[in-house]
Parts: structure tokens; C-alpha cells; sequence
């Protein structure tokens, strides 16, 4: 009687999680999957995805979903790394830089797009500062769409502002689980802190890395706020163009056409990562 | 090759001091143990050795360089650590060759320390495999290995045997113990095992609280610990201990017996007459008597444990309880009243309030 | 011909139904629906507009000493349960906070509970409401074109019986037949309006092309302006609400397009259409590059980012009561076929079923009274429905605003243009077909007639999927109303 209740009791525990789960997630993809295929009379269809593809903005969001992708996501591995290694001496101070650091995490990514068209617009902060230097006379147009570099260089910095915080943290994360050891045998035979960082931490924090890619990835993925708030429709990637094609143009069958769209980018992004990330079992030094 | 120098070192942890402005100075090619149990600061004492930990005072030279500034990749020591460290991510192969590859040697000379390395230590076999594919023994050889191709003037071990079984260890500790023969570098092994220590180290500096309390060869430290504490920490089981009290005339009664101490100390106890005294005397060192003689003591046999090499008899004398080796074939039961010879050359008396030895 | 026109514009409004409100942004949500004003009704004649007759000798209304404190209004009794208010209207925080703790405060029949969201939310939530027949709200706050879902799933009181109750105030009586929808009960109350026009910074009034007025400026004369202004600055300070939450599509539909070509769809890709596309062009050249961010118009207008641009009332009014001397408003430019503009009118309707029916009814009572509308028109800048003029003792910075609205309902040459019509839930795909045109003409710079072509096609294939007729200034059509 007891081993029939205590075998049960995982199952029971996991309960909750697989409801949430269920309800909140699995449900929710089943019916973006009915809402893309799914005719008004609820026959098969694939014009949700004709449309899409057929629309003006279709080849730019794709384009520029991925250029950010390309972008962002090398730029913040390398930023959230030196920042977790940073932290990670446990210099004096060093909770204050981490809770400085960590303050992006706590900001909705719309506030944040908001808070940096307030910083980048014509005559923003980084205008007027510039300009009381002494280093511009006129404001300089960050956010014209015929400068697309600047527009796209601004949401690059916005949205490492706005995420590296959270790679950051997985990797700090991640480093706190290596034991000192390892570094500290690293120093004694003679490794300098970048040849510690290439050959011993790197190689150790692979798992951490694995997962930060992934989960930034995502992120990427999912990337509007910021892009709407800087700009606007000039540069449209696929996450806004969903919500577009859902809350302003009221088409909830291109929405969820984009959203597997997405769905299928990021299943293959995850894949990719595993299958080039992956540390065998007896690297990882698992017996 | 070069000695090594401790001038009064302080280590500071937050408000605990933990290394007591140590001294201590090593030779070259020497193997010293650092034997003290856990707390003690041995490891710590090491480590600002290695640079692992920055002193708060004093100095720490390596041969004639003042290293105590110096980041650990400069002091030119290698070091074996209790994990091992053995990083999980590399093979065998390129853990030994770690320290030579940081510090760029030709790929040609990488390779044939490394294979000499592995040889010593018997692990040519493995130079291919993960440390995750190896057992705790033969990763332990991988760190050792690592710490030797270095060729470093100085070789720190850091409790390197603890995490073995005690047959590995054993097995070990005598490696070990030939390696050192062979390579002669001066090193420095810290330990809580008072065996590792008697049987590895030409000396052995014993800790105590942030201070090291005697340095000496090991048969010194065995038969003249330089207080109760070392007394009562080396030896298998440790030496035992009895109150007295210093009668008039020298000599020093033991619940009703007396015992006179050796003639040297005559003069030691005269100045303490009427005060209490702490007898030392280590299990080996008593044998039984069939009559009442000079210098014996009654006691009770309570346990008799037949350990093959020799027997060990634990006794009762007045109140207290006392460990006493004997002979194999001394024929000997429980629940026995025997008289126990002490061997007065033997005692190692001590002052009963501080523990220390009286010289 | 009225009729048909009428039930027309009753189904065009429809659209207005399917256009959410854009919750995720901090700007005041749009409003938009028609403001058939007189001139809308006779396609022909334009006659004078009625949101704000001449402000001469006004009525004094809010000092009149009407009943402030709601002497209990004749038909509540007191009340069961509290009053629950559901609109689509002032949905940004800051109007949340006047309705409640100013405009409301006085209403005292009831303990009011004001709810504001996007469309989509307050409209799902009447209809599940009625569904399950456990009705919560009782007064229903939303713009016109929302109304005929509503009453299409039967969701809506007669409000014939209340209507004497209200004739101590003049409601303006087009708009009392639009609440009509089409029938011949009355099923809300008109409630507010609004409307969009141009603002200009004073500094910029000084380069204003010689022979140009700036209450009678055409979008050509727009464009020298702009061109003077770079000239004399080295900036770009006109500016367009371009932004992805912005009303730049509006201007497109009711403004630039009925000015240049009379008609929206079936002029679509028209040689004036082109005209059009190509004096905006020239506009744009103008323009702060930035506009494509722009949400609203008062931020950058405030930054002097931009001196001249035309938006939403309720959008720019943060201009004048942040610098009142800074700013004068206009009528919007006119084009070769007239000055049109667009304007938008909100409603009063009660639930079927509501629990408390004498408190919602009390209600509108209470938010149509003269001192009651001047108190909303000071404070969310959405204009009074009532006949009487604007009250004397309005705050300087609505005043400033009103000024253009007045002129530009008065203007001689003022046309008023219609929403879309019948296009219901495809609202959204019409409104892209503008935006698409404008980012593919103006922002990437392809052909004009290209594109035109391309959007008119996709426009064609719109109408003919929904058989929608054409709309004013459209002429009427038989079937699926094309661009030819």
C-alpha cells in the first residue's frame, strides 16, 4: 500500500506543472495550429499562409528577423559572458553591478522600447547630451528610415539593453555550478585569465552556453515592442507582424500562420544548437 | 631547486585569524607534511603558498624570490589538489600536458613529457579517454601526473589521498613516496593522516589552531610529542594518558603506585612538588608484570582485541581507561588483574594545565 | 436616397467594430467613426457643421444652475447593485482617472463603476454577456460604428421611452438619428465627438508661402511650407502620426484622398490618385523622417521635432495645455475637390437585460447635460454633441484647439468623408491596403502607379469578397463596390 502511494506521488507532484503547461502552452499551440490551416468553415487551408507570404512586409520581417537575430545574438553571448566573469571575481561591490545589471530583467520590454525612443529620437537625451558637448550641432536622425543602418544599430543596443541581463544571468548561473577548483588548478599551472577563460571556463560552461543560445534565441524570435517603439513599420520582423495581422488588421488566421512560422524557426534553432552545442556524456563528466 | 620560506604569515578570514604569523622553513628537495586536523589552517597554509590565497602579513619566499605578490602562474609550482581538478572536459592526455601547452613549449617536448609522465603514473593506456571514463584512482594519477610533467621546483599536495579507499590509498601513499625519490622536488603535502604523514614526510610541521606546534622528523614527533594534543593525535590507537600528582621527593604517585621519572627530569620536578602531572606513555611502551614491582601500576582488562601483528588490551586504571599493546601469543583474558610496567625513559610527562611537555 | 445613404453608413460603420483600439501603447486610443454631420446626410450639400456653431453668447451652461448635484433624476429609483459602465473610450490611464474622479464625481444616483478597454475585450464581453444571460453591465459607452453589432446580436434596450427625458438639451438631431440605426427606435444616445486637425508651431507661421492662408491652405501650398521651413532651418518639421499605432491611415482615407479625387475606392487609381501620391510625395520631402515613430502628434510637436502636422484631437491637445502660447490649430489642407475631414461620434446604450437599468438610464441623463459635456470637452478633448456653443469659460488650451476645429466645420469649401462601409470584420485588411500604399510609394519609393495598381487589385478582390457597395464620397454602386 505504502510503495503504491509513494510511486504515485512524482505523478503528483508534476500534476501541477503539467496543468499549467497543458492549459497555457500545449492548448494555446493546438489552436494556433486550428486558427493557420483552418478556413472560416473549418476546412483545411493554406491561404492564412499564401496571404502572408503574398503581403508587402512578408520578405522584410523575415529579413530583419534574422539580421537581428544575426545581430544580437553573438553580441549579447559576448556582453552577458564578460559581464557574468566580471561578477563572477566577487570583487568588492560586486552585488551592486549585479542588481545594476539585473534591472532590465525587472522592465517590460514595451517600457523599455519607450524609454529608448525617449534616448534615440531627434531631440532625445543622446541628442541634447551630444549637442551640450559640443560634439553635434544639429540633432542627428537615429530613427529616419532612410538611415536604416542607425534605426537598426539603435534597436540592436536597445535590445541588448533590454536581454542580455537574462543570458547574464543563466551564465553566472552556470559558472556558479563549476566548482573553484577548476580555475583555481587552471591559474597554478600557468593559465592567464584569457587562456582560463578559452580553454577551462568556455569549455565547462557549454551546457549553460547551450542553453542561454536557445533561450535568447527564442527571445529573439519573439523581438517587437522594442522594433515597434524605434521603427515602427519601416522595419517589421515577424513577432509584430503576428500582432499586427491579430489586433490591427483583426486577421487571427495570418497571425497564427506567422506564429507557426515562428513556432517552425525556433524548433529548427533549437535543434541546430543541440546538435552542434552538444557535449557527450563524458565530457560533460557525467560517469 | 629551491627551499621554501615562511615569514611570519598571517592569513585573515573575515574576523577569524587562521594562520597565527606562522614561520617556517623548508629545504630544498625536502618533503614536509602538513598534519593537522581539520580547521587547523594546513590547507590555507598551502594555499597562500600557492597564491590561491593572498596573505594578509608577513612574507612567503620560494627558493631566494619573494613570491608573495606574485600571481600563482608566476611562483613556478604545480600543485595536486584534493578534488583532483581534473578538467572533465579534456583527456588524459591533454590534462597532463595542460600546464606545458600554458606554457607554449614546442609541441615535440609536450608530447614526450607527457608520455613520461604517463608512464610514471601508469596511465599510458588512457591518454585518450575522458577523466569522466576513469576511476578515482586513475583520475588521482591524472592529477598527479599533471602536477609532475610540470617539473616545477615545487610540488604541492593537497590531501591528495583522501578521497580514495583505503587500499588505494595505501597503494598510493607509497607511489608517492617513490615518486618523490625519483624526482626530488621539494614538496609540500598537507594531510589530517597522521600514517600518510609518519610514513611520507622527512619532516612533519604538525598544526594546531592557526600555529604549528612542533616540526620535526617523524620518529621525533612519535616519541616526543611536544604536547598532549600531538600525543593524542599521532599514533594508531594514540598514546594514553594518566593524572598524577609530584610527591616530595621527585617521584610521582599514580592512584596508589608511584612512578619515578626519568633522572634527567629530576630537577624539573623538584619545583613542582605537590602539583599535577600529566603521564604520556604510548601503547607499545607497557608490559605486563606478574608481581608488583617498581614503576607498576594495577589494572583491570576489560577488552582483549587479537589484531594478528599484536594484541590490544583496553584497561582499567583507577577511573581511567588505557590502550596497551602486547605480543600476539601473550596469553591474556578479559576481566584480569594485572600489573602494567612503565618503562620511565618511555613517559613523556606533561604540565597537567597546559598540556605541554616538561623537558 | 437619404435613407439608403443612412443605412449605408449604418453598415460602414460596421468597420469601426473590427478596428481594435490599440491597447499596448500609452497614447489616447483612437476613436474613429464618421461624424455624419449635416453635410453628411445630402452627399451634395455640405451644409454647415454642427459640433461647434459660432461660440458667441453661449448659454453659460456649466455655471447654469442645473442640477449639479443629480437630484435623484426622475426615473431612479435607488438603485440595485452597482452601475457598471463599460466603454471603449479614454481607455489610456490618465482618462481612466478623469472619468472616475472628475466627470464621474458628481453622479450620484448610483455608485458608477467605469470599465474601459479595447474593443475587441468590451464587445466579446457584452456578447458573452448576453449569451450566458447573466448580464453585469448595464451602460454600454462606444463609438457608432459599434453599435449595429451590438444590436445585431440583440444586445441593446430600446431607448425610445428616455428620449422625451432628454429634450431639455439639444442634442444635435443627425446625430439622435444615427443612434436610430436604421429603425425607428432609438437605440443610444450620442455621447461625444472628435475629430483631427492640423497644429503649427508659431514659429513656423512665418514661412508661410506669400499667398497662403494658413485656415485656408491647400496640401500643395502644405507642401512650399515645408520646403520653407528646410530652407530656413536645415530640419524637417512637418510631421505625419506614421507610426505603428498611429491614425496616419485616417488621414489617408478621409482627408488626402476624398480632397484630391471625391471618392476613395473607385478613384483608388485614379490620374488624381497619382496627383495625390505625388503631391504627398512632395509633402513628404518635408517630413521628419521620424514620423514613421510617431504615435501621436503632441510629443513631437512639444520636442519641436515637428512645427506643422494634422492628427486626432485627443492626440495633440497635450501641445496646447503644455505650451498654450506656442501653438495655433487650422483646418486640415484642402485638395482640388474640397476640404474633407473626418470625425468620430461615441454613444450611449444600454444593455438588455441590465441589472441596474434606472442607474444607466440616470447616467446618460447625467453625461448629456451642457455642463457635464464641457467638462469632458475639457478634460479628454472630445467635443460636446449638443447644438448649443462651445461654453465661454473653457480652459485656454482647449480653447486654442477648439479654434481649428470650429474653422474647419465652417470652412466654406468643408466636406465631410465617411468611413468605410460594410466592410465588417475585414476592417483591418482595408486600413492595410492604405498603409501598405504608403510605405511602398512614400518609404521605399516605388512607382506610383505600380503600386496603385497593385493595391487597387487587392483592394478589388477586398469588396468583391465582402459584395460591399460603395460609400460616400464613393458614388452608389449596384454591387461590390471597384476601383476602376
Amino acid at each position: 500500500m505504502r510503495s503504491k502511494l509513494e510511486s504515485l506521488l512524482p505523478y503528483s507532484l508534476l500534476a501541477p506543472t503539467l496543468l499549467f503547461v497543458t492549459l497555457l502552452i500545449v492548448i494555446p499551440i493546438f489552436q494556433a495550429f486550428l486558427l493557420a490551416f483552418q478556413s472560416a468553415d473549418g476546412s483545411f487551408t493554406l491561404a492564412h499562409f499564401q496571404k502572408m507570404a503574398a503581403d508587402t512586409s512578408f520578405g522584410d520581417a523575415l529579413k530583419f528577423t534574422f539580421l537581428l537575430l544575426i545581430f544580437i545574438v553573438p553580441l549579447q553571448v559576448v556582453l552577458a559572458l564578460m559581464m557574468a566573469l566580471l561578477i563572477h571575481t566577487r570583487f568588492k561591490g560586486h552585488t551592486f553591478f549585479l542588481y545594476i545589471y539585473a534591472i532590465p530583467l525587472a522592465i517590460s520590454d514595451l517600457a523599455a522600447g519607450i524609454a529608448w525612443l525617449a534616448i534615440f529620437t531627434e531631440r532625445g537625451y543622446l541628442n541634447s547630451i551630444l549637442n551640450q558637448l559640443g560634439i553635434l550641432e544639429k540633432p542627428f536622425l537615429f530613427l529616419s528610415y532612410q538611415n536604416l543602418p542607425a534605426m537598426f544599430g539603435t534597436i540592436v543596443i536597445a535590445e541588448s539593453w533590454r536581454a542580455t541581463a537574462i543570458v547574464m544571468t543563466i551564465l553566472l548561473a552556470g559558472l556558479q555550478l563549476i566548482p573553484r577548483d577548476y580555475f583555481e588548478a587552471a591559474d597554478v599551472f600557468g593559465a592567464n585569465t584569457l587562456k582560463r577563460t578559452l580553454f577551462v571556463v568556455l569549455p565547462l560552461l557549454r551546457p549553460s552556453l547551450q542553453n542561454a543560445l536557445i533561450i535568447r534565441t527564442i527571445f529573439a524570435f519573439q523581438t517587437f515592442s522594442v522594433v515597434f517603439a524605434l521603427a515602427g513599420r519601416v522595419i517589421p520582423v515577424m513577432a509584430g507582424e503576428s500582432y499586427n495581422w491579430y489586433v490591427t488588421n483583426r486577421n487571427p488566421g495570418v497571425a497564427a500562420a506567422y506564429a507557426v512560422l515562428i513556432l517552425i524557426f525556433t524548433v529548427a534553432a533549437t535543434w541546430f544548437y543541440f546538435k552542434f552545442l552538444k557535449t557527450s556524456a563524458a565530457e560533460a563528466g557525467y560517469d | 631547486m629551491a627551499g621554501i620560506h615562511f615569514q611570519t604569515v598571517r592569513k585573515i578570514f573575515g574576523k577569524t585569524t587562521v594562520i597565527k604569523d606562522v614561520s617556517l622553513d623548508i629545504h630544498d628537495g625536502e618533503f614536509m607534511v602538513l598534519l593537522g586536523p581539520s580547521g587547523c589552517g594546513k590547507t590555507t597554509l598551502l594555499r597562500c603558498l600557492a597564491g590561491l590565497e593572498r596573505v594578509d602579513g608577513g612574507r612567503v619566499l620560494i627558493g631566494e624570490r619573494d613570491v608573495t605578490d606574485l600571481a600563482p602562474r608566476d611562483r613556478k609550482i604545480a600543485m595536486v589538489f584534493q578534488s583532483y581538478a581534473v578538467f572533465p572536459h579534456l583527456t588524459v592526455f591533454d590534462n597532463i600536458a595542460f600546464g606545458l601547452k600554458m606554457q607554449n613549449l614546442p609541441s615535440e617536448e609536450i608530447k614526450r613529457r607527457t608520455h613520461q609522465g604517463a608512464e610514471l603514473l601508469q596511465l599510458t593506456d588512457y591518454l585518450k579517454r575522458y577523466p569522466a571514463q576513469l576511476s578515482g584512482g586513475q583520475r588521482q594519477r591524472v592529477a598527479v601526473a599533471r602536477a609532475i610533467v610540470m617539473q616545477a621546483a615545487v610540488l604541492l599536495m593537497d590531501e591528495p589521498l583522501s578521497n580514495l579507499d583505503a587500499l588505494l590509498r595505501l597503494q598510493m601513499r607509497a607511489e608517492l613516496k617513490r615518486l618523490h625519490a625519483e624526482i626530488k622536488a621539494t614538496t609540500i603535502y598537507v594531510t589530517h593522516d597522521q600514517i600518510e604523514a609518519l610514513s611520507l614526510g622527512d619532516r612533519i610541521a604538525v598544526m594546531q589552531d592557526g600555529k604549528i606546534v612542533q616540526c620535526d622528523v617523524p620518529m621525533n614527533i612519535y616519541d616526543y610529542p611536544a604536547n598532549k594534543f600531538i600525543g593524542g593525535f599521532i599514533g594508531t590507537p594514540p598514546m594514553n594518558f594518566l593524572q598524577g600528582a609530584v610527591n616530595g621527593d621527585g617521584s610521582v604517585s599514580v592512584g596508589a603506585s608511584n612512578i619515578a621519572p626519568a633522572s634527567s627530569l629530576q630537577a624539573a620536578f623538584a619545583a613542582r612538588n605537590g602539583q599535577p602531572i600529566l603521564l604520556g606513555i604510548r601503547p607499545e611502551n607497557l608490559t605486563l608484570a606478574s608481581a608488583q614491582q617498581a614503576n607498576t601500576i594495577s589494572a583491570h582488562v576489560l577488552v582483549v582485541e587479537p589484531l594478528g601483528s599484536h594484541k590490544l588490551l583496553t584497561m582499567q586504571v583507577g577511573a581511567e581507561m588505557i590502550k596497551v599493546s602486547v605480543a600476539p601469543d601473550q596469553s591474556i583474558a578479559s576481566n584480569q588483574d594485572v600489573w602494567l610496567h612503565f618503562d620511565p625513559e618511555k613517559i613523556r610527562w606533561m604540565d597537567a594545565a597546559s598540556g605541554e611537555a616538561i623537558r | 436616397m437619404k435613407k439608403f445613404l443612412l443605412v449605408a453608413l449604418v453598415l460602414g460603420i460596421i468597420l469601426v467594430a473590427c478596428v481594435p483600439a490599440p491597447t499596448a501603447t500609452p497614447v489616447p486610443a483612437p476613436t474613429k467613426a464618421p461624424e455624419p454631420t449635416k453635410a453628411a446626410v445630402p452627399t451634395t450639400a455640405p451644409a454647415p457643421a454642427t459640433s461647434a456653431p459660432a461660440a458667441t453668447k453661449a448659454p453659460e451652461p456649466t455655471k447654469a444652475p442645473e442640477p449639479t448635484k443629480a437630484p435623484a433624476p426622475t426615473t431612479a429609483p435607488a438603485a440595485a447593485g452597482p452601475l457598471v459602465f463599460v466603454s471603449t473610450q479614454n481607455t489610456p490611464v490618465e482618462e481612466q482617472e478623469k472619468m472616475r474622479n472628475v466627470i464621474l464625481k458628481d453622479f450620484t444616483a448610483a455608485k458608477a463603476d467605469f470599465i474601459s478597454d479595447a474593443e475587441g475585450v468590451i464587445v466579446d464581453r457584452i456578447l458573452a454577456e448576453q449569451k450566458s444571460g447573466k448580464v453585469s453591465a448595464s451602460l454600454i459607452g462606444v463609438l457608432h460604428g459599434t453599435f449595429p453589432n451590438l444590436l445585431a446580436a440583440n444586445a441593446l434596450e430600446d431607448l425610445t421611452p428616455l428620449v422625451p427625458k432628454l429634450s431639455d438639451r439639444p442634442i444635435v438631431k443627425e446625430f439622435m438619428t444615427l443612434g436610430k440605426l436604421g429603425t425607428d427606435k432609438q437605440y443610444y444616445i450620442p455621447w461625444m465627438q472628435a475629430t483631427y486637425v492640423m497644429v503649427a508651431n508659431k514659429k513656423a507661421l512665418q514661412y508661410l508661402p506669400a499667398n497662403a492662408k494658413i485656415d485656408s491652405l491647400t496640401y500643395q501650398q502644405l507642401a512650399e511650407w515645408g520646403k520653407n521651413i528646410t530652407a530656413a532651418t536645415k530640419e524637417k518639421k512637418i510631421g505625419f502620426p506614421a507610426g505603428p499605432t498611429g491614425l496616419m491611415h485616417r488621414l489617408t482615407q478621409g482627408y488626402l484622398y476624398p480632397s484630391y479625387t471625391g471618392g476613395l475606392v473607385t478613384t483608388y487609381r485614379s490620374d488624381d490618385a497619382v496627383k495625390m501620391w505625388t503631391d504627398f510625395k512632395a509633402i513628404w520631402e518635408y517630413t521628419n523622417p521620424q514620423s514613421v515613430t510617431y504615435n501621436n502628434m503632441q510629443d513631437p510637436l512639444l520636442s519641436e521635432e515637428v512645427w506643422v502636422t494634422i492628427d486626432h484631437t485627443a492626440r495633440v491637445v497635450n501641445a496646447f495645455k503644455n505650451k498654450p502660447n506656442d501653438f495655433v490649430s487650422a483646418p486640415a489642407p484642402a485638395g482640388p475637390k474640397g476640404r474633407y475631414y473626418m470625425s468620430v461620434l461615441a454613444g450611449l446604450g444600454i444593455a438588455k437585460g441590465a441589472p441596474n437599468k434606472a442607474g444607466a438610464e440616470a447616467l446618460i441623463e447625467y453625461l448629456t447635460r451642457p455642463n457635464i459635456q464641457a467638462i469632458y470637452l475639457r478634460e479628454v478633448s472630445f467635443y460636446p454633441v449638443l447644438e448649443s456653443a462651445l461654453p465661454t469659460d473653457l480652459p485656454e488650451y482647449v480653447r486654442l484647439e477648439a479654434d481649428g476645429v470650429v474653422k474647419q466645420s465652417k470652412a466654406s469649401d468643408a466636406k465631410v468623408a465617411l468611413l468605410p462601409i460594410g466592410l465588417g470584420a475585414k476592417g483591418g485588411d482595408f486600413n492595410k491596403v492604405m498603409q501598405d500604399t504608403l510605405t511602398r510609394i512614400v518609404i521605399k519609393g516605388e512607382d506610383i502607379k505600380t503600386v496603385l495598381n497593385d493595391q487597387a487589385n487587392q483592394l478589388n478582390a477586398l469588396m468583391t469578397e465582402l459584395k460591399a457597395p460603395c460609400w460616400s464620397p464613393d458614388p452608389p454602386s449596384t454591387g461590390a463596390c471597384q476601383a476602376k
